[in-house]
């Protein structure tokens, strides 16, 4: 009888051991859940990235031989989350001002603000959690309706701001760089 | 019968060739008188002093024996060698240099071609490039309006102003 209990009970362990690690994300001080945001649309988000765990480890591996800083980076990564909206120019300030009591909220929870600019017509925010003397986690919003795109990203991990800022360089996004800049 | 005289004063002849030689001797003086000179010759041959061989020749024929033994050893151990390469370490060395060819070629395969990525794994690195990208492209953007609302309006504005108004006098006083 034992012997056909034990390696079910032995099988149920090790799943839901499993199924803790890969939960386990959710109590990183670095981590945001990005679902959050989805009450704050009428519409389904165009972009939608989830990458975590096993499969962010792939991608690392996968880009070792591409890029090794990148892949670097990468295995230090614990988490990266995107949102992508469109949004109308009616739900603008509707927006802006759900974003402002998020990010009360965040620097409640002991999130810096580290770039915050508001515009007529956009919204960009940086914020960063630090944790035991390094950055565990950042997350960026960029709210502006004038180019169809409202984007949130969440990285959790040990992050190098520099280093980001560095590698992104090489994977420039279109949208982002017709943002409108008065010089 | 001249053969046979030397056999008999060597006394090497048989007992019954012995017997018919003493008869044909005593039968003819000729063959007796040659056998009496025979024996004269050999005795004065061996009542000659012995000679030593002059200690150079020895040295010499001394010398020349070891150098042909020696010689002959060496090729002796060069010829046991060579037998022993080919039969032994030929084929290792062979071995060797296939192991090697198969490694070289193995690790200059790894690095010259990867292997393709799942589309899922490779669909996810372009998601994170596509984050990281947004990431590095807010912090420019959200620097630039930094730079322009900061810099240009409290630092650039300012002295602007006071250039302007220092040439502002000097025009005056021209005029």
């Amino acid at each position: 009888m034992w012997k056909r209990i034990l390696p079910c009970a032995l099988l149920l362990l090790a799943l839901t051991s499993a199924a803790w690690a890969q939960d386990d994300i959710t109590r990183d001080p670095g981590y945001i859940d990005l679902d959050q945001v989805e009450d704050w649309f009428d519409k389904e988000p165009t972009i939608i990235v989830n990458v975590k765990g096993a499969l962010l480890d792939l991608v690392a591996e996968a880009s070792r031989y591409e890029d090794p800083e990148l892949a670097d980076m990468l295995r230090k990564l614990k988490s990266v989350q995107v949102r992508g909206y469109d949004m109308r120019w009616a739900d603008f300030d509707n927006i802006q001002e759900r974003a402002r009591t998020m990010v009360r909220r965040l620097e409640d929870q002991g999130w810096d603000t580290v770039v915050r600019v508001r515009d007529d017509d956009e919204d960009v925010n940086i914020h960063v959690r630090e944790n035991d003397g390094a950055i565990a986690g950042m997350f960026v919003m960029v709210i502006s309706p004038d180019d169809d795109e409202t984007v949130f990203v969440s990285i959790v991990g040990e992050i190098d701001p520099e280093q980001i800022g560095r590698l992104g360089r090489k994977f420039d996004i279109d949208p982002l760089d017709d943002m409108s800049v008065d010089y | 019968m001249e053969a046979r005289v030397e056999a008999y004063l060597d006394d090497d002849l048989p007992v019954e060739e012995r017997v018919r030689f003493e008869q044909i001797l005593a039968g003819d003086t000729g063959w007796e008188a040659e056998v009496f000179l025979a024996r004269q010759i050999r005795d004065g041959l061996r009542a000659l002093p012995e000679l030593e061989c002059p200690p150079a020749v020895t040295e010499a024929v001394l010398t020349r024996t070891r150098r042909e033994v020696r010689d002959s050893w060496l090729e002796r151990f060069h010829a046991w060698m060579q037998q022993q390469f080919s039969a032994l370490w030929q084929p290792a060395l062979a071995m060797t240099v296939v192991v090697l060819l198969v490694v070289s070629v193995s690790l200059i395969g790894r690095s010259t071609s990867p292997p393709p990525p799942d589309p899922a794994v490779a669909q996810a690195l372009a998601d994170v490039k596509m984050a990281l990208g947004y990431v590095s492209q807010a912090s420019r953007q959200t620097g630039k309006v930094v730079r322009n609302d900061v810099i240009a309006e409290r630092v650039v504005g300012p002295v602007q102003n006071a250039l302007n108004a220092r040439q502002q006098p000097s025009d005056d006083t021209q005029r």
